[in-house]
């Protein structure tokens, strides 16, 4: 009989540590999840500053090949003027923290005109207006982040010049036209970008900023969309490498809000301090 | 993971709350509540009447079940980044009944997409449609058919997004504090008394009846407010449209192109073609519109109007700081009467433009 009961016993406690044992598993295993639901909501956050939130939405439910199609939208490539010299002149932390600093104003100034910096290549960056949301105001906002980083530019030369170190510039290049938005890359290695020959004509026309020796240069399809009152300064037609004809470009002279202001003095509508 | 809109940056409130006991009471009079929160937007009547006769809470739904509404909620509000209407819904939902531990579990339903197959189409469609990139069409209804929902829930379930986002462009711009409303469920006098706040939510939360319009809409939007015939919805859009055109503090012109500037921004023609109506009836060019939604500025516009347009653009699609940090720059040149109707206008368009691109025209 004592026997018996013993058995029993055995058996109960076994069914009962089995018991616990699957609920420990369980709550393990809910724990797992849950931590994985985090992961994933803050892993999907992260690609939405990369990417429109669609496109991450359809990575995760169709993959990456599914990302890709036609856009119109407006490049900007802006370079360092003179990096050789500064590179030699420089030691390479100075150089580095010259560098952050151009990089950071670049940055902020597009960001604030409700741009896209694409890709760093060098001392140049690739910039897109109107590539990862529709936005039916690319080129205003692509001129306007343009000046900001020329004002930007002028406030950190200031800077620069009091740390006893030179002055630096940029040439800035736009141009609007079709590419392909989409990931783009390697098997390895892909990013939500914009490729197509747009992108190589705003690069060549910012190369045309030392030609012309002007900071800004715009294209006339830019020009075409752009709001009248920014003040533009006709270039002459210049050959560039991978286009048939000639390409007209403009400097961007000023802001309409200078413009605004010329007009108001000249009717006599402004009255200074 | 505790409300996962605690770390989305928020910038000091750019409104002072300001008690009138008449205007309170008049609003008590015309739609049964006054809420605190009202006293940020009474310099603006029709606002604070707009967001209470809009809200969930108004016996606005007559076929969607109060679960599926608070889910659409939660979602918008996290797509739109919106702590305060975030903070909320999670402490309505606390308060009748649902413990942290089951907020939280939902929570994470909502991130990984473990939900049923029915409210997880609503919450699809919801976040589709609280997105401004690619903009909702009616085809995004059909996994909405496809889940069984009736023609008359999908309606309200785009309502739903619709209110959901007026409230949350209200709230995130000009930056209500959210704080009091994250800690609420957790205080010990509403834990005390939480069956009796509990009654009190469950009783303004009553399915509405079938309403007809007191005369058919003929204005603006008519063909997207008969499609809300026999719902409450209908007249209560109607009346906040009527209200907002009808209020003096800005021009109806100015309020029309902020409408045209966010139709525009969004590609929505159904929404364009109504309000190139409006302007038309204000004596404005059709090329003179063109040429203002181009540049957001030119004929007629003067530096204030564009500043307002600028801002409509901006409210399209935004992270809450940024717009927070923007409006705060508007609020420097309007009067606080101005800035509140901005608000006002930007929410309306916002969420009418939306159901617009959601509902199929009519024949």
């Amino acid at each position: 009989m004592n026997h018996a009961y013993s058995l029993l016993l055995i058996v109960l406690a076994a069914a009962a540590g089995l018991f616990f044992w699957q609920q420990h598993r369980l709550r393990m295993l809910r724990a797992r999840v849950e931590t994985s639901a985090v992961e994933l909501q803050r892993l999907q956050q992260s690609c939405a500053l990369l990417a429109p939130a669609g496109v991450v939405e359809r990575l995760f439910s169709d993959g990456a090949e599914s990302i890709a199609e036609h856009k119109v939208f407006t490049a900007m490539f802006t370079d360092l003027v003179g990096y050789t010299a500064l590179a030699e002149r420089l030691d390479p932390k100075t150089l580095a923290g010259v560098l952050n600093g151009y990089f950071q104003l670049v940055s902020d100034s597009v960001t604030e005109h409700r741009g896209r910096v694409g890709t760093f290549l060098g001392d140049g960056i690739l910039i897109f207006f109107g590539a990862l949301e529709p936005n039916p105001w690319q080129c205003d906002d692509a001129v306007q982040a343009a000046l900001a980083i020329r004002a930007a530019l002028d406030r950190y030369n200031a800077e620069l010049e009091v740390a006893g170190l030179p002055r630096i510039a940029i040439g800035v290049g736009i141009h609007r036209g079709p590419g392909l938005a989409g990931l783009i890359g390697s098997r390895d290695r892909r990013e939500y970008t914009v490729v197509g020959p747009t992108l190589n004509l705003a690069a060549r026309v910012q190369a045309l900023t030392r030609e012309h020796g002007r900071d800004i240069l715009l294209t006339e399809s830019v020009r075409e969309q752009l709001d009248p009152r920014f003040e533009l300064m006709p270039m002459p037609a210049v050959p560039v490498k991978g286009t048939g004809e000639p390409v007209v470009t403009y400097a961007v002279v000023g802001g309409r809000e200078g413009r605004a202001r010329i007009k108001e003095e000249k009717a006599g509508l402004r009255i200074e301090g | 993971m505790a409300n996962p809109l605690l770390d989305v940056s928020w910038d000091q409130c750019l409104l002072e709350p300001a008690p009138d006991r008449q205007a309170e009471a008049a609003l008590r009079r015309d739609t049964g509540t006054a809420p605190g929160w009202i006293r940020y937007f009474l310099s603006c009547p029709w606002l604070p009447r707009a967001a209470i006769r809009l809200g969930m809470g108004n016996q606005m739904l007559v076929h969607l079940d109060f679960p599926t509404a608070d889910l659409i909620a939660l979602v918008v509000s996290q797509e739109h980044s919106c702590r305060y209407c975030y903070a909320v819904t999670r402490m309505q939902l606390r308060i009748l009944g649902m413990s942290e531990e089951r907020m939280q579990q939902l929570e994470q339903r909502l991130a990984s997409g473990e939900l049923d197959p029915k409210a997880a189409a609503a919450v699809r469609f919801a976040r589709r449609m609280a997105r401004s990139t690619p903009l909702v069409t009616p085809q995004d209804l059909e996994p909405l058919r496809e889940a069984e929902y009736s023609d008359a829930e999908i309606r309200e379930i785009a309502y739903v997004v619709a209110s959901i986002s007026f409230l949350n462009h209200i709230a995130t711009i000009p930056a209500l504090p959210p704080q009091s409303w994250e800690q609420l469920a957790d205080r010990w006098f509403i834990r005390l008394f939480r069956p009796l706040f509990a009654r009190m939510i469950r009783g303004m939360r009553k399915h509405g009846q079938r309403a007809s319009f007191a005369r058919p809409p003929e204005g603006p939007f008519a063909g997207l407010l008969l499609q809300f015939e026999g719902s409450p919805i209908g007249p209560a859009l109607a009346s906040a449209l009527d209200d907002l055109w009808a209020s003096p503090i800005l021009s109806r012109h100015c309020k029309a192109l902020m409408f045209a500037v966010i139709g525009h921004g969004l590609g929505c023609h159904r929404f364009s073609d109504e309000v190139a109506r409006v302007l038309e009836a204000e004596g404005q060019a059709p090329a003179d519109t063109e040429k203002i939604l181009a540049h957001l500025g030119g004929p007629g516009v003067d530096a204030d109007e564009s500043a307002l347009l600028a801002f409509a653009r901006d409210t399209i699609w935004y992270e809450p700081s940024q717009i927070q940090r923007r409006a705060r720059e508007l609020r420097k040149r309007l009067s606080v009467a101005q800035f509140v109707e901005a608000l006002g206008v930007v929410a309306l368009a916002n969420s009418v433009c939306r159901l617009c691109a959601a509902l199929p025209r009519q024949p």
